[in-house]
C-alpha cells in the first residue's frame, strides 16, 4: 500500500486530505511541522511527501534542506502559495519532482499522487 | 467796544480802554494757553510787513515824493491788493491742477495697493491670472490684454488668460519657448514696446527684430512684458492699445514693472502651491499602493490558503458524495445527490477563481531585477497573443503589427513579466472592443488592435491602440487602483490588470505607462522601456 505524508499547518488541509486519500486506499500520514514530518520520514518511508512552504515552524525548503542531508530518495512535492524565484530555485536544487500552487482542486492532486504512488 | 460814546458817555480817552482790554485778554489767552506759536507768528509777521513795507512801500513813497497827486493811488492801491492776494490765488490753482494731473497716478496706486493685496492671497493659477488681466487693463483702460503661462513640460508659453474686445476672433494661443520674442524678454527683463521695435525694423534689418515685430503684431500688443524671477520667465503679459488712443508713457511703464514684480512672486507662489498639491496626491496615492502591497503579500497568503482549504472541503465532500451515490437510491435522495454535487462543483470553481485574483495581485508585488535579459519584442508579444488565444476569437480581432521586428532593439526586461503585460494589453483591448461591438451594434464595425513601436533615446515607445468602446472621463482616474474594473460582469475581470501593468512596467522596468482614452473611440497605452544594451 503506497504510502503519504501531508505537511501542513493547516488542520482542515490535513483533515481533509487524509480523508479523501485514503478513500483510494492510500496510507496517510499528517504532519502539523517540520520536525514531526521528519522524524515521520525515517520512520515510516512515506513513497511521496506533499510539503507545505510557508509554515510556522519551519519551512517547506527548510524541511527539504534538512532532509536531503540524510535522505535523496524521498520524493516531495512542495505546495506553495506564490511563485518566489529564490524559492523555486533552491527547491529545485535540492531536488523536488514538482513545484505546485495553492489553491489546489482535489482531482488534480490526485492524479499527481497516483501517478507517483504506482 | 467803542459804543458808549454812542450812547453819549464821552469820556476819552477810558472809551478806548476796551479795546486795549479786549487785545490784551486776546494776547494773554494766546501766550497762556499756546493758542498760536508766538515766535513764528511774530516773524512770519515781521517778514510779512519788511517784505511788503519794502515792495508796497518804495513805490508809495516815490509816488508821494515825485508825482504829488492823488490819482495814481487807486490803481497802486489795486496793485498792492492783488499782489498780496496772488500767491493765495496761485497756489490754490497750483493745487487743482496738479489734483487733476496727478489723477491718473493716484488711480495707479489704488489698483496697485489692491492688485498686490489680492494678487498674494489667490493660490489658483487660473484665477490669478484672470485677476491680472483684470488689474492691468483696468489700470490703464486696455482694449484686450493676454496673459501667457509658462507651460515647463511642453517648452512654451500658453495662453492662460485674456480679455478682448468684442468680435476679435482668434490669439496666438501659444508662444513657443525658443522664439527671439522670449529670448528678448529674458535678455532685458523689461517690456518690448511695439513702436519701438517697429521703428527701429525700419532702420535695420535685424531678423530677429523682424520676427518680434511680426508676433507682436499677430497679438495686436502695443506693449509685451515679462513676469520674471531672475532669469526664470513665469509667464509673458501682452497688452494691447489704450481705449483713449494714448500711447504708453514712462508712468504706465514703471507701473506695470511694479505689477510685474508683484505678479511674478503670486504666479511662482501659486505654481509652488500647485505643484504642492501634486505632489501630495501623488504621494498619497503611491502611500495607498505601498500598504496595498504590504498588505497584499500578507493578506493574500490568508487568504489563499482559505481557498486552499476550502477547495479541499469541497473536494473531499463532492469525492464522497460521487462514491455513494447509486441507482438504488430513491429519486429524492439522488436528487438531493445531484444538486450537492453541483454545489461543491461550483465552490472549487469559485475556489480557483478566488485563487486567481490572489495569484494576480501577489506575482507583481515582488521587486528586483533578477531574471532580466534582453526581450525580443515580437516573439513576447506573439507569446501573450497565443496565451490569449482561449479567450479570443482570433477571426473576431484584426492585429495589425505595424513594425519592423527586425528593426527594433531588444528590451531590457523581464519576459515572464512582459508576456503578462501584453496579455493584458491584448486582453483589455479585445473586452473594449467587444463590449462596443456588443453594445453599439455599428455596422461594419472592425475590432482592431495596432501596435507600433518607436525608437527613443534608450528606450522603445511601444503603443497598443484599439478602436474600443473607451473610457468614460469620470473612470480614468481610478483605471489604475487594484480591485477596480468596469468590465461588465465582475467575473470578467479581476480589476488588477492595469495595475499590474503600472506596477510591472514602472516598478520593476522603471518604465512608464501612459494612457489615453477617448469613449466611443479608442484607448492607446504607451509603454516605455528601457533598451538592452
Amino acid at each position: 500500500m503506497a504510502k503519504l505524508l501531508i505537511v501542513d499547518d493547516e488542520s482542515d488541509i490535513r483533515e481533509f486530505a487524509a480523508s479523501f486519500f485514503k478513500k483510494r486506499g492510500i496510507t496517510i500520514f499528517t504532519s502539523p511541522g517540520g520536525r514531526q514530518a521528519l522524524d515521520i520520514i525515517a520512520k515510516e518511508k512515506p513513497d511521496l511527501v506533499l510539503l507545505d512552504v510557508r509554515m510556522e515552524e519551519m519551512t517547506g525548503v527548510e524541511v527539504l534542506r534538512e532532509l536531503r542531508k540524510t535522505d535523496n530518495s524521498t520524493k516531495v512535492i512542495m505546495v506553495t502559495g506564490v511563485e518566489d524565484e529564490e524559492t523555486i530555485k533552491e527547491a529545485n536544487a535540492l531536488g523536488v519532482i514538482a513545484y505546485i500552487h495553492k489553491p489546489l482542486i482535489l482531482e488534480e492532486l490526485e492524479k499527481i499522487v497516483l501517478i507517483q504512488c504506482r | 467796544m467803542d459804543f458808549l460814546s454812542n450812547y453819549g458817555f464821552e469820556f476819552y480817552p477810558i472809551g478806548v480802554i476796551f479795546i486795549l482790554i479786549y487785545l490784551f485778554v486776546q494776547a494773554i489767552a494766546i501766550i497762556k494757553y499756546r493758542l498760536l506759536d508766538v515766535k513764528v507768528a511774530v516773524t512770519r509777521l515781521g517778514i510779512f510787513l519788511s517784505v511788503y513795507t519794502l515792495v508796497l512801500g518804495i513805490p508809495f513813497w516815490i509816488g508821494f515824493k515825485l508825482l504829488n497827486s492823488g490819482t495814481w493811488l487807486i490803481p497802486i492801491t489795486l496793485m498792492g491788493f492783488f499782489a498780496t492776494a496772488g500767491p493765495f490765488i496761485y497756489l490754490y490753482i497750483q493745487k487743482r491742477a496738479e489734483d487733476r494731473l496727478l489723477q491718473e497716478q493716484r488711480r495707479y496706486q489704488t489698483t496697485l495697493r489692491q492688485a498686490s493685496a489680492g494678487m498674494g492671497r489667490i493660490k489658483d493659477l487660473k484665477k490669478l491670472l484672470n485677476l491680472i488681466v483684470y488689474i492691468v487693463t483696468r489700470a490703464v483702460h486696455l482694449e484686450h490684454a493676454l496673459v501667457y503661462v509658462n507651460d515647463k513640460a511642453k517648452n512654451q508659453f500658453v495662453l492662460g488668460a485674456f480679455k478682448r474686445r468684442t468680435k476679435q476672433a482668434n490669439f496666438l494661443t501659444v508662444i513657443p519657448y525658443n522664439c527671439p520674442l522670449v529670448e528678448c524678454l529674458i535678455e532685458s527683463s523689461g517690456p518690448v514696446v511695439y513702436e519701438e521695435v517697429k521703428q527701429r525694423t525700419q532702420d535695420y534689418t535685424d531678423p530677429k527684430l523682424m520676427a518680434i515685430e511680426k508676433m507682436v503684431a499677430q497679438m495686436e500688443g502695443a506693449i509685451v512684458f515679462p513676469i520674471l524671477i531672475e532669469k526664470n520667465l513665469l509667464a509673458i503679459v501682452v497688452l494691447g492699445k489704450k481705449k483713449s488712443g494714448q500711447l504708453y508713457g514712462e508712468d504706465d511703464l514703471s507701473v506695470f514693472s511694479i505689477l510685474a514684480n508683484q505678479a511674478a512672486l503670486a504666479i511662482e507662489n501659486a505654481q509652488f502651491y500647485e505643484n504642492m498639491k501634486k505632489t501630495q496626491e501623488q504621494l498619497f496615492q503611491a502611500e495607498k499602493m505601498a500598504t496595498i502591497g504590504t498588505m497584499a503579500d500578507g493578506l493574500s497568503h490568508q487568504i489563499n490558503n482559505r481557498f486552499h482549504a476550502l477547495g479541499f472541503i469541497a473536494g473531499d465532500a463532492l469525492d464522497t458524495v460521487q462514491m455513494n451515490k447509486n441507482e438504488q437510491m430513491s429519486d429524492k435522495l439522488k436528487g438531493v445527490m445531484a444538486d450537492l454535487e453541483k454545489a461543491l462543483k461550483r465552490v472549487q470553481e469559485n475556489v480557483v477563481q478566488g485563487g486567481e485574483v490572489v495569484q494576480g495581485l501577489l506575482r507583481y508585488t515582488r521587486k528586483g531585477d533578477e531574471g532580466f535579459t534582453a526581450v525580443d519584442f515580437d516573439k513576447a508579444f506573439k507569446f501573450a497573443l497565443e496565451m490569449t488565444q482561449f479567450k479570443i476569437k482570433t477571426q473576431e480581432l484584426k492585429v495589425v503589427r505595424s513594425y519592423d521586428p527586425a528593426a527594433i532593439p531588444k528590451i531590457k526586461g523581464n519576459a515572464t513579466q512582459l508576456q503578462e503585460v501584453f496579455f493584458n494589453l491584448i486582453d483589455n483591448g479585445y473586452d473594449a472592443m467587444m463590449q462596443r461591438k456588443n453594445e453599439k451594434k455599428e455596422p461594419g464595425y472592425q475590432p482592431t488592435l495596432t501596435i507600433r513601436i518607436e525608437q527613443l533615446d534608450g528606450e522603445v515607445e511601444i503603443v497598443f491602440e484599439d478602436n474600443g468602446i473607451g473610457v468614460k472621463e469620470e473612470d480614468m482616474q481610478k483605471l489604475f487602483t487594484p480591485f477596480f474594473t468596469t468590465k461588465l460582469s465582475s467575473k470578467k475581470g479581476t480589476g488588477l490588470g492595469l495595475y499590474v501593468i503600472k506596477k510591472v512596467i514602472e516598478d520593476n522596468h522603471k518604465g512608464k505607462v501612459e494612457m489615453s482614452s477617448r469613449y466611443m473611440v479608442g484607448t492607446q497605452m504607451k509603454l516605455r522601456l528601457p533598451v538592452a544594451i
